[in-house]
């Protein structure tokens, strides 16, 4: 049985999908709206615009790639074609890695499905130190409601993976709060492939769900384009200039494109929107663009388990603890949400951090690996800012990020518990992702060391896969970029429709924060667009 | 590094050891932008290569044993280390421009003969470099108290580990039986 790929169908059918690296000559395209980035911000809007019935165009600096690439469940080839930079993305002192998607369907593409709603808390805070209106618990409650519905988001019904019931019995163990992930996936095979592209199209990422629909609805997309600049004229935006780039999407390629639009959408997320906002020189009387800009970042403990663990396989994420998330002392150190990742071998080897003899351990014990995850709540503490998006001369983006020693002390906490955890799972030993991390083999042992870590960065591992903000959102321009509803301070046919505009981390896995957002915003610029495009027409 | 670079790489030596005594915690790969910067040179990538130049080859192969320990079997050893040198350059390619200066300053470092004596401690180029020598360097940056070095030895690493991961060879090494099957049968099949 080929699985339908969804594409090759839908362009034989018509649909207008356009691969840049092809073109020869300079081309210029016009529409009412061009959104430029296709993941879970840019696919939602363009679905909602297009069904709305204005022309709308999609702009993806990746490939196109779908099922049919993905038939190869190949760790390797993914991370070289669907991430940024290849996985090798990080913040500018290297110290934190960065895995973002690079493709039609952005980041949706290769995430790990976890869908969950924004905490209330999150929404409450957001109302009262970031004067963000009308998105409160109640307000939002339909459009989390709809993106539920649109996507097949639910709590994953099987029973948790071997990787996952760690998490879920070290809670029964210890009493803490845990629950199971809704994940956005339709015929879910179980697999544990979602991070290399889903082969089956179960998982509902932008790929296989809003933008062929979008395609449905008269909509173009152009891939293998990345956006240099917008153009303005007085308070609007005119035009953007964009470059093709090669087949392997790495280099320019040497023809330019124009695009002409009545309203501009920039949805290339956290790190490409400031950046492009950037190098176009916007408006930006306040220095806002590119400030607050979250990662959730991640630290992790390995623990061999006695039992067979086989972390490759299995929805990758399917148990959550919030336990230490909304209850502590936010004075000293931040929440965090607890997790576990898949233990697909070639990001688990390359974040390990030992090697020779250790390295060699670490590869022979895989089978029975679990890891655990802390995913640490940055930005809703003055001494957790975020980092800031800039520039080089060329317009490549730049991120700095301080991690400071109230992040450090987070970290420490999230360390000390998983550690237990994992022992409380029965772990036979356990090891921090720290250069000084050696393995213990009882939490009685563990704790003293991880009290006596050097939380230093490099010493310490740390990732993120959730980049959100650099182009906040609220009422006051003195601290944002753009208004509630997305809409730039200054520029009138500007919006920021994706997670570049959160003003702090969520405090879960983002996408569903992205997807019910954009369909509210979306929806708004839809009605305030559509009279204009009816007369026009 | 040629004998005619000399001069300039002695200059940044006492940049480097300023550095070294008092600003450790600003220190970084992005760093070496601006601390070790002037010696990378303009060269040509490898024959057949897109980023990595020769010395960067002769330096990744006599790292990758070191790094990959027993994982790395003898038997085809020079096809497994081709296969992570190509893995390599293939991702050094598509990082962004400011990445690939730091990772260009990182390997002219580690390839400058004075360089390479003073911050690795291995004394002969590393074309003569035993695993053993390679691998104490390797664990003198990851212990080392300079953040400098254990982001070097960081991404040193994880380019040898993560290419030798994208292999079919470091994939058995590390137990995974492959595709879920049941999957990938049927996705398969025609």
């Amino acid at each position: 049985m080929a699985i339908n790929d969804i594409y090759t169908d839908g362009i034989a059918s018509g649909w207008d999908v356009r691969d840049a690296s092809t073109f020869t000559a300079p081309v210029t395209l016009e529409a009412d709206v061009v959104i430029i980035g296709t993941g879970a911000g840019g696919g939602t809007t363009a679905e909602i615009l297009a069904q709305a019935g204005l022309k709308v165009l999609m702009l993806e600096e990746g490939p196109l790639k779908t099922a049919a690439n993905f038939k190869d469940m190949n760790e390797g080839r993914a991370y070289a074609e669907l991430y940024q930079e290849a996985t090798g993305r990080a913040t500018s002192d290297g110290a934190i890695a960065i895995l973002q998607g690079r493709s039609v369907g952005g980041t949706t593409t290769v995430n790990w499905t976890s869908s969950f709603r924004t905490p209330p808390e999150t929404l409450k805070h957001w109302a009262d130190a970031h004067g963000v209106k009308d998105w409160s618990a109640e307000a939002s409650k339909p459009w989390f409601d709809n993106r539920t519905e649109r996507l097949g988001i639910a709590p994953w019904a099987a029973p948790p993976n071997a990787n996952n019931a760690v998490l879920q019995r070290a809670c029964e163990k210890l009493g803490w709060e845990h629950h199971v992930i809704p994940r956005n996936v339709r015929g879910c095979w179980n697999s544990g492939y979602c991070g290399y592209g889903c082969p089956v199209n179960a998982k509902q990422s932008m790929l296989v769900s809003t933008i062929p629909e979008a395609l449905k609805a008269k909509g173009t997309l152009v891939h293998h384009l990345s956006v240099r600049k917008l153009v303005f004229t007085g308070d609007k935006v005119t035009s953007l200039h964009a470059v093709a780039l090669d087949s392997s999407c790495v280099r320019p390629a040497g023809v330019t494109v124009t695009v002409r639009a009545r309203h501009f959408v920039v949805a290339g997320g956290a790190i490409n929107n400031p950046a492009l906002l950037l190098r176009s020189n916007t408006p930006d009387p306040h220095g806002r663009i590119g400030q607050r800009t979250f990662l959730h970042p991640v630290v992790l403990t390995y623990a061999v388990m006695p039992e067979a663990i086989d972390g490759w396989y299995g929805a990758p994420q399917s148990v959550a603890s919030d336990h230490f998330q909304w209850q502590g002392d936010f004075d000293k150190s931040p929440g965090f949400k607890l997790e576990v990742p898949p233990i697909n071998p070639l990001l688990t080897a390359a974040l390990f951090g030992r090697i020779g003899g250790e390295l060699a351990d670490g590869l022979a014990n895989m089978k029975n690996l679990n890891a655990m995850l802390a995913l640490v709540r940055d930005g809703f503490h003055d001494q957790s800012v975020g980092g800031t998006v800039k520039i080089d001369d060329a317009g490549n983006p730049i991120l700095d990020y301080e991690i400071t020693d109230y992040l450090f002390a987070g970290f420490k906490q999230a360390l000390l518990r998983m550690t237990e955890a994992q022992f409380a799972a029965g772990a036979a030993r356990v090891t921090p992702a720290h250069l000084d991390g050696v393995w213990a083999t009882s939490w009685a042992e563990a704790k003293p060391q991880l009290e006596a870590l050097a939380y230093k960065k490099f010493r310490l591992a740390v990732a993120t896969a959730h980049i959100m903000g650099g182009c906040a959102m609220g009422e006051d321009a003195k601290q944002s970029v753009v208004k509630s509803d997305g809409a730039h301070h200054q520029i009138e046919n500007l919006s920021v429709i994706d997670g570049s505009v959160f003003p702090t981390s969520i405090g879960a896995n983002p996408q569903l924060s992205i997807y019910a957002l954009a369909a509210r915003n979306a929806t708004a610029l839809a009605a305030r667009l559509k009279p204009a495009a009816a007369l026009a027409a | 590094m040629t004998q005619r670079t000399a001069p300039a790489t002695a200059l940044h030596r006492r940049d480097f050891l300023k550095l070294s005594a008092g600003s450790a915690a600003l220190l970084s790969v992005g760093a070496f932008t601006a601390t070790l910067a002037g010696c990378a040179s303009h060269q040509p990538p490898a024959k057949g290569y897109r980023f990595l130049r020769p010395q960067d080859l002769v330096l990744f192969t006599a790292l990758a044993p070191a790094v990959l320990g027993s994982t790395l079997p003898e038997q085809d050893r020079a096809k497994h280390i081709e296969a992570i040198l190509m893995s390599i350059d293939a991702t050094a390619t598509r990082v962004l421009l400011p990445t690939q200066k730091a990772l260009y300053q990182l390997f002219d470092l580690l390839n400058g003969g004075l360089t390479r004596r003073l911050t690795t401690g291995v004394a002969q180029p590393w074309a003569e470099t035993t695993p053993a020598q390679a691998e104490a360097f390797l664990l003198r940056w990851q212990s080392s108290s300079i953040s400098l070095f254990n982001a070097g030895y960081r991404g040193l690493i994880k380019f040898i580990t993560g290419a030798w991961m994208g292999t079919e060879a470091g994939l058995k090494a590390a137990g995974y039986p492959g595709p879920y099957q049941p999957m990938f049968n049927v996705v398969n099949a025609a």
